[in-house]
């Protein structure tokens, strides 16, 4: 391992611990920003020491912690742990994740906020609290890239 | 005469001159390069970059070619009123716009150096970045 993967070791985790820590006072358009210091989900981690805004990647989106829990003692990963686990969405197109189905309130779409089609297409929300894709509602979204 | 750089681009120098020179604290192996004063200065700054200089062909007119290896040091690029025509009793000197180009020659312990710093790949590097953020 020579210095410079070390270094870069090192910067990675310094990275996540400083995403992690000011994670709940961003929004999802900001945590997706930096999503690349967000660690990918364990499903054997004990996340009970995280802070609730803890983000992770799963399955192409990023999660943030509601409950810390250990997931060893749980089955599933976020996107079946909605309890759990509260989506992010981006109001930057670039960085539009697929479609995810909201949860009750949690995972709703929110003026602005953009998803990706299965056709490539990114959609932006033209107004809150949207539970429905451009298929079902295509009045409340717009083709943006 | 026309030089072939190491990204295929090739130019059309008048001549081309060799020899050593002091640059950035080493003695160097240094290849002049002149070119017409009506030759884009800042073509000629951009096709001259250390990546390019990795193997600079010379090609002379009758085909022969010259092969020069990490002439990657620049060290300079300059335009200047140079004597064409020397004066004679009869007239006086031609002067002509000129522009050099001067490339010198990187050392061994340069090259072991950037062969040290090129064996960490973007890749092992993006690698350690990720498993540190796994690993808070």
């Amino acid at each position: 391992m020579s210095i410079y993967t070390e270094a870069m070791k090192a910067q990675g985790k310094a990275d996540a611990l400083d995403l992690r820590g000011r994670a709940a006072g961003m929004d999802g358009t900001g945590i997706i920003a930096e999503e690349s210091k967000a660690p990918a989900f364990d499903p054997a981690k004990d996340y009970t020491g995280w802070p609730a805004g803890a983000p992770v990647t799963d399955e192409g989106q990023v999660w943030t912690l509601i409950q810390p829990y250990n997931a060893a003692g749980y089955e599933g990963r976020p996107s079946t742990l909605r309890a759990l686990w509260g989506l992010c969405h981006t109001k930057d197109p670039a960085k539009a994740k697929p479609w995810v189905d909201p949860y009750g309130t949690s995972g709703m779409y929110m003026t602005g906020e953009c998803y990706k089609g299965a056709d490539g297409i990114v959609y932006q929300a033209l107004q809150d609290n949207l539970v429905h894709d451009a298929a079902a509602l295509p009045g409340a979204w717009e083709a943006v890239a | 005469m026309k030089i072939k750089l190491s990204n295929n681009t090739e130019l059309t120098p008048i001549l081309v001159t060799g020899g050593q020179r002091h640059i950035q604290g080493q003695s160097r192996d240094t290849l002049s390069f002149i070119f017409p004063g009506t030759a884009n200065m800042e073509e000629l700054d951009s096709a001259f970059t250390a990546e390019n200089c990795e193997s600079i062909a010379i090609i002379g007119d009758d085909g022969t070619e010259y092969i020069h290896k990490a002439y990657t040091v620049r060290a300079e690029i300059t335009k200047a009123s140079v004597e064409v025509t020397p004066a004679t009793a009869e007239a006086e000197a031609v002067y002509m716009d000129r522009i050099t180009v001067s490339m010198a020659e990187r050392t061994y312990v340069e090259t072991q150096l950037m062969k040290l710093n090129s064996s960490v790949g973007t890749a092992e590097l993006d690698a350690a970045y990720k498993e540190g953020v796994q690993n808070a």
